[in-house]
């Protein structure tokens, strides 16, 4: 299904338009030794019962389990290994092995030298971009292409296209003023465009780049996505 | 010791040490854990649809079938293109001295997604390429970390903070016109598992 958002031009008008993720096209795909289709499967190779916690548990030592191997085949689910994994249910499970029945969901941030910093529980992060959220503003705050590529890295793009004609003028417009300024705008969601778009519920926030190009009757308008800057990491 | 990242511009060879420009040690990260009543943190696993089997991480493996069901090596298998012709594998560009082009325009590099980052060190930087950085030129060559069958493009970018090469592919976007056909529905939707595990 299409994404739309939400935008704001320099004159204070908003417009819904969709949003489109670069798609390009498979270069090449893999084939059997005489050209035949493949495909690829996921197969059950082991299974909870017989993993090597299991295997402890269930013969009391390591040395125990050594013997249990050699005597037997005790690591192989003869009934489950094979088996395509289909429409499989994600559980939990405790350090026992049993299956967590009442999950308790936290959030650990750690620093950036891999110490944690707090854990609390978790909470669900709204998307604040798409269909049903406010119109991004239009901050006005135009940052040079060149200051863009050398501070930031944009990982990731979309193209805003209009869904009918009213909304290719508001675009084409949009995207005619910043070509002519030769910069880029610098989107955040919230009230002042401070906030980090999040487009998916728990999603990735980033720092958008707004960039227009215009060619004649056409317009191309990306929205850039960053959420790495081009610094040095010091140990 | 790795191969380096090594490129020429105007008859001089620069070359790089490089260090993959990791996020989480710049900006730390966010992790979510599941626990138990007693604080323990738990395993993800998955439950088949039978309820048969508890398949815990990395109790999966991932293999080749043809359409009978049979397994196909690894080792075998060919890249090919729409047409069924084999795709040729492009050798890795490290230690392999690759011709810059550029000064590029900034439009260039946002035409791409940049994938992965590298912190580079210079081992020998060319007298002509280390002022065209400096001067905030950007540049730009093909780049592979390994073989592959898809050719990459490496940027080249200095700020304070040093050089960096950015890796990535072209997006392909072309401009809209306003009889442009709507926006096809999308099966594959990009966002569809943008989870986050980082922090801002």
């Amino acid at each position: 299904m299409a994404r739309f958002i939400s935008l704001t031009d320099d004159k204070q008008r908003d417009a819904q338009v969709a949003l489109e993720s670069a798609r390009p096209p498979a270069a090449h795909h893999q084939a059997g030794p005489n050209g035949e289709d493949v495909r690829l499967e996921r197969l059950i190779k082991t299974t909870e019962s017989t993993s090597l916690d299991a295997l402890v548990r269930a013969n009391g030592s390591l040395e125990a389990v050594s013997a249990a191997l050699v005597a037997g085949d005790p690591e192989i689910d003869l009934d489950q290994i094979g088996r395509r994994l289909r429409n499989a249910t994600r559980v939990h499970l405790r350090q026992d092995g049993s299956v967590l029945y009442a999950a308790r969901v936290v959030q650990v941030v750690y620093g950036a030298d891999g110490t944690e910093k707090s854990r609390a529980d978790f909470s669900d992060t709204p998307a604040n971009v798409g269909e049903e959220a406010p119109a991004l503003p239009w901050t006005g705050r135009l940052m040079p292409l060149d200051e863009v590529v050398h501070r930031f890295v944009c990982s990731r793009a979309f193209r805003i296209r209009h869904v009918n004609g009213l909304t290719f003028d508001f675009l084409h417009g949009m995207a005619k003023t910043l070509q002519d300024a030769g910069k880029l705008l610098f989107l955040g969601a919230g009230a002042k465009g401070q906030q980090p778009l999040i487009f998916t519920l728990n999603g990735t926030p980033y720092r958008g780049f707004l960039e227009g190009r215009v060619d004649g009757d056409s317009y191309l308008l990306v929205l850039h996505c960053s959420n790495l800057e081009l610094k040095t990491v010091t140990v | 010791m790795a191969k380096a990242i090594a490129v020429r511009l105007a008859g001089e060879t620069s070359s790089f040490a490089f260090a993959k420009l990791d996020r989480d040690k710049l900006y730390g990260h966010k992790e979510r854990q599941v626990v138990d009543q007693d604080g323990k943190r738990c395993a993800s696993a998955y439950l088949s649809s039978d309820g048969a089997a508890l398949v815990p991480s990395g109790g999966l493996a991932m293999l080749y079938v043809d359409e009978a069901f049979a397994t196909i090596e690894r080792s075998t298998l060919r890249a090919v293109d729409d047409q069924g012709a084999d795709v040729p594998l492009l050798p890795s560009t490290l230690g392999v001295e690759q011709e810059l082009e550029g000064p590029v325009p900034p439009q260039k590099l946002l035409d791409h997604n940049i994938h992965t980052v590298y912190q580079l060190q210079s081992e020998a930087l060319g007298a002509k390429l280390g002022a065209e950085l400096s001067a905030g030129k950007l540049f730009c060559a093909p780049f592979n970390f390994r073989d592959d069958y898809q050719r990459q493009m490496l940027f080249l970018v200095r700020n304070e903070h040093g050089i960096f090469a950015l890796i990535g592919s072209a997006r392909g976007f072309d401009f809209v016109r306003r009889d442009a056909a709507p926006t096809p529905v999308d099966d594959t939707d990009d966002l569809a598992d943008d989870l986050d595990f980082t922090m801002m």
